[in-house]
């Protein structure tokens, strides 16, 4: 898959596509999302994934909570841009769920935003970034998102909704976020169940974020690494 | 002003007239949280401190969460402390404490409160469901009979939620009755904390019980909900709680991770630490898959439990683990097999709510009196369970179904083992050892009190089995090295000074207090030990709270100083607090506080009837030597030799010298200015501490501790 | 492992195949962190066995001596006896000379159970 997946128009003429991608492979160079002539959004790819091993997370949810702390300084479930979900009862690996936003190439939390809240943020590899000053509360995003749990969160005291930006607005995280930089999940997880990659996971394939990060030392702990 | 680390309110619950009320959490600052906090409540709402029973409509039961609950302090933001008036306890019931870890605390605070006040008796049972700061008292005739897991299912069926993860968002306004406020959102199931049939039937061994293995046991707090008529309480929260320096803590967090704790990449399987090794999982037999994965309390930082592809055994851990696989080996040959009823003895435990450290010691006295044929059909002790089976799974859930519903010989043990044993007329096996049940009614934990000296005079100048593992690794590891004859990590010189770095105040870099030789066993150096544990665990690790499987890390073989996080500048106790509440409280401040509640919860045995001439152990550790090769060849421990040079040695060999033991008793009360005729706290002690209200509760009770006696 | 012990006679070779009555059996316990040091017994031969035998969470715990002379008291299996205390002297750590034992205690019942006529094992003494 490549890395600059855009949404390309439906059915075009050969020499409108020829201008409207010619203008939008410079604004998505230039790292904008761009609105084409017929109404379609352009989005450049975000260059940051978080890559999730679903079978080595141990439920301590202290991603979420810091997550939680990084962005807004308090600790909390509900704030978290990744949810951990899990029943006690259930059977391994069904027990633990761990929803990370996807920073999907068509992301379509942000094509329906009505404000461009919701946008790619070239400062940040165009990781997908909710303005929280340019919400409105609409939670047209949340209900867009086509995953089980959404990956965006509701921000009911504030009413704005949240998404995962990779750690770019982390004024308590003390070092740099975003792709490039440091992700609080990633860097906090005690299991390393949670990585970052720049490199763009299959968007058709629902388990291509979910990845085996259980090495040598899992094994020797005695715990399957298939 | 914010509270930073607290939700700002508490949660009371009359249960008798079905009231729910807010108590400003600001009035109990002082006390921490967790622990301390649950004391001082204890203390103004428990309008009967001489209750000797916690199944008294008198008890005050305190579910408290601490700071560090819902933080990522590591092994710091899942616990949660629970107090009381116990049960089943010898000669009395003293107020005592459990701890339990999962999901409880954390979701509480997000609910907006720092803790639960249970007071009062309900006429019909009831459960509690708290929505952030919404409470309700629902009827709970329909979950009476339930076991601890079917209740958590039927609640949540009751709430509309679906089991499993990829489950959607559940929006909480669901409902009309929580009113106009938005309730926000949530992906988690709520938590829920129950009792099943033990605690239903009020039984002295009754746990309460969260999701599949997290459970309060030693102190029968089972029991007292159930004679409240409380079933569970159901909490979901989806608010957060404040922090004064996230920063700090995401900091400090990471330097425990990255510095203390053992790495993935250059794993170090035998780290000599208590917070930074790898996960590794506790429970006591062989894991019947690899197909399972480490699973934690919230915050932890190696989770100690598992969750298994198999279907049974999830979360249960240690102790629970342990308790059925002694009878399991008499008859099954297959340890694959063996390992499976282990585990589905663990969930018949967990289901039941039912502790079962009570057969630790216990299971093996019946079996004593079965085979001594006291104990059986038509036996001087009368019992239908199938003994024959002994071992097998339909004997272990037999067994405990009896002993949760007082039926068969449960009906005599409800109320306590010692007790019974008395009523069964075998008080003698307290003398010769054949009931190992050492301090308070609450039976030996595996850690003999004549070898491990802090454990068991912790526990009897305390109020129950101590539970607290401060220091039990130098034990379990040196004895384990030893035993397979490899180097050892640290020497004995070397290991007791680094301990002894961070004992302040009373016992910093005083290695002797580690000495638990035969010359040294009563000394007060010793007494400095063990008043530092308790002091340390009633705040550092109780009232903050902490995990005690991770706290206090003395020393740590990950470092290349091989000092531990322990009071450490970077990933101290005092540091982790310092960035959640914003307060500067140095380490030796914190144990100091630590005092304060130790002299808050000495001051309720008081009133309870403490009193120094019934602090003793049971006779057994007088009268029979720990014998060498009995449990273990060896119980390795750091010891001065005549010379006063250290090397490990075996503890083994040795009983309680009674008189010497009274001495020692003497010098303990001394060094905490009690008085030492009864044990009793003193006005100037107290009012040191700026506790006069204490001292004249007290002397109002005409039990206040004599000066200088 | 090979043994140096001579078969026992058919009288021993029973005895070593049967539990002891329970007056006479062996305390023994288990190292398990953290629960600490928790108690069990054996009352035959085969019992000993599975209390040897390797597991990944702790640690068997026996005296040799207290195992030698329970196999001599108890059992009545001198030669055994004689072994164990061999073992004890010569093993290089105490979990090698656990490991010793286990071995040394399986061909003890081999041999016990070609003397009865391989009989089926049996499965430790009930109650």
């Amino acid at each position: 898959m490549a890395e600059n997946d855009t949404t390309t128009p439906g059915a075009v003429t050969r020499r409108r596509f020829l201008r409207d991608t010619s203008l939008a492979g410079c604004a998505v160079a230039a790292g904008a999302q761009v609105l084409l002539a017929d109404g379609t959004l352009v989005i450049p790819a975000s260059q940051g994934f978080l890559l999730v091993d679903l079978k080595k997370c141990q439920g301590c949810s202290t991603c979420m909570m810091a997550c939680a702390l990084a962005h807004t300084g308090t600790a909390s479930y509900t704030l978290a841009r990744i949810q951990i979900q899990q029943d006690s009862f259930a059977r391994f690996p069904d027990d633990v769920f761990m929803a990370t936003c996807r920073q999907c190439a068509d992301a379509p939390c942000v094509r329906v935003c009505p404000t461009g809240a919701n946008a790619p943020d070239p400062a940040f590899g165009n990781v997908r970034r909710i303005d929280p000053a340019k919400c409105i509360g609409c939670r047209s995003c949340v209900a867009r998102c086509p995953y089980t749990p959404a990956r965006l969160q509701w921000d009911h005291a504030r009413q704005v909704a949240l998404k995962c930006d990779l750690c770019a607005d982390t004024p308590h995280l003390g070092s740099r976020g975003g792709p490039g930089g440091v992700q609080t999940c990633v860097r906090v997880c005690p299991e390393k169940a949670i990585s970052f990659t720049a490199t763009m996971p299959d968007q058709k394939d629902l388990h291509s974020y979910e990845v085996n990060l259980r090495d040598r030392a899992w094994a020797k702990l005695g715990m399957s690494v298939k | 002003m914010a509270l930073y680390g607290y939700a700002g309110k508490i949660l009371r619950l009359d249960l008798t007239a079905r009231k729910a009320t807010a108590v400003d959490t600001a009035r109990y600052r002082r006390w921490g949280g967790g622990h301390g906090m649950a004391s001082a409540l204890f203390w103004d709402f428990c309008r009967d401190k001489t209750i000797k029973d916690g199944r008294d409509p008198a008890n005050v039961c305190c579910v408290m969460p601490g700071p560090f609950s819902g933080t990522i302090v590591p092994s710091g933001g899942g616990r949660c402390e629970v107090t009381g008036v116990g049960v089943g306890m010898d000669p009395i019931s003293w107020y005592t404490r459990s701890a339990i870890g999962g999901r409880f605390s954390a979701m509480l605070k997000y609910a907006g409160w720092d803790g639960v006040v249970i007071e009062g008796r309900a006429s019909e049972p009831v459960w509690v469901e708290i929505q952030n700061s919404e409470v309700r008292f629902r009827d709970a005739t329909r979950l009476w009979g339930l076991d601890t897991w079917a209740t958590q299912d039927e609640i949540w069926r009751l709430q509309r939620r679906r089991r499993g993860t990829r489950t959607g968002w559940h929006d909480l306004n669901d409902r009309a009755e929580w009113g106009a406020a938005d309730q926000g959102r949530t992906t988690q199931l709520s938590a829920i904390m129950t009792i099943g049939a033990a605690g239903e039937h009020q039984t002295a061994h009754a746990a309460l019980i969260h999701d599949a293995g997290n459970g309060a046991g030693q102190g029968g707090f089972g029991a007292v909900w159930g004679s409240k008529n409380l079933k569970a309480i159901s909490v979901i929260g989806t608010g957060s709680i404040e922090v004064a320096d996230p920063a700090a803590l995401l900091a400090a967090r990471l330097v425990v991770k990255e510095k203390y704790t053992a790495s993935w990449e250059r794993p170090d399987f035998w780290t000599w630490s208590r917070l930074g090794n790898l996960p590794r999982p506790i429970i006591q037999s062989t894991p019947p898959t690899p197909d399972r994965r480490p699973q934690s309390c919230q915050g932890c930082n190696n989770g100690c439990r598992l969750r298994f592809s198999v279907g049974y055994g999830n979360e249960s851990a240690c102790q629970e683990t342990s308790w059925y696989a002694p009878f399991i080996g008499r008859l099954v040959k297959d340890r694959i097999k063996a390992g499976e009823i282990n585990l589905k003895a663990a969930d018949i435990v967990q289901r039941y709510g039912f502790n079962s450290f009570v057969y630790q010691t216990g299971l093996h006295w019946l079996e004593h009196l079965v085979e001594e044929g006291a104990l059986g059909p038509g036996r001087r002790i009368h019992s239908d369970l199938p003994w024959s089976q002994l071992g097998t799974l339909e004997f272990a859930e037999a067994l405990t179904r009896a002993l949760s519903t007082r039926t068969d010989i449960g009906a005599d043990l409800a109320d306590g083992w010692v007790q019974a044993a008395r009523k069964w007329g075998r008080e003698e096996d307290l003398h010769t050892g054949a009931l190992q049940f050492s301090y308070w009614g609450w039976p030996e934990h595996g850690y003999d009190p004549r070898a491990e000296l802090e454990w068991g005079y912790g526990s009897i100048m305390g109020d129950r089995d101590t539970n607290t593992h401060c220091f039990n690794a130098i034990f379990t590891s040196v004895s384990a090295a030893v035993a397979y004859g490899l180097p050892l990590r640290l020497e004995a010189g070397e290991l007791v000074s680094l301990v002894a770095k961070k004992l302040a105040p009373y016992a910093k870099d005083r290695p002797e207090v580690l000495d638990f030789s035969d010359a040294n066993m009563y000394s007060e150096a010793v007494a400095q030990l063990v008043r530092w544990q308790q002091h340390y665990c009633r705040f550092w690790k109780n009232s903050t709270i902490l995990c005690d499987l991770k706290w206090p890390d003395f020393y740590n073989t990950n470092v290349p100083s091989l000092e531990g996080a322990t009071g450490s500048p970077d990933g101290g106790e005092q540091v982790f607090w310092k960035a959640v509440t914003g307060e500067d409280l140095s380490f030796e401040g914190g144990v100091e506080r630590g005092r304060q509640i130790w002299n808050l919860d000495n001051a309720i045995w008081t009133l309870q009837g403490r009193h120094r001439d019934i602090v003793h152990f049971a006779p057994y550790l007088y009268e029979h030597e720990y014998e060498h090769g009995e449990l273990f060849p060896f119980y390795m421990w750091p010891c001065r030799d005549g010379d006063g040079k250290w090397a490990y040695t075996d503890l083994m060999g040795r009983k309680l010298d009674r008189a010497k033991f009274e001495q020692w008793k003497t010098t303990f009360y001394t060094l905490e200015g009690w008085d030492t005729a009864s044990g009793w706290p003193t006005r100037r002690t107290l009012e040191a501490m700026d506790m006069k209200f204490v001292a004249d509760a007290l002397a109002a009770a005409g039990r206040l501790g004599r000066e200088g006696a | 492992m090979t043994t140096r012990l001579a078969p026992p006679p058919h009288e021993l070779a029973a005895r070593i195949l049967a539990p002891v009555p329970f007056a006479h059996r062996m305390k023994v316990g288990r190292l398990v962190p953290p629960v600490g040091l928790t108690a069990g017994d054996v009352r035959s031969l085969e019992e000993l066995l599975r209390h040897l035998e390797p597991d990944q969470r702790s640690l068997p715990g026996v005296g040799f001596e207290r195992t030698a002379a329970w196999v001599e008291d108890a059992v009545g299996d001198r030669d055994l006896a004689v072994s164990v205390r061999g073992i004890a002297a010569e093993a290089p750590s105490y979990v090698e000379g656990c490991r010793r034992l286990l071995e040394l205690i399986a061909e003890r019942l081999g041999q016990a159970r070609e003397v009865v006529g391989g009989g089926p094992t049996r499965e430790g003494g009930s109650l």
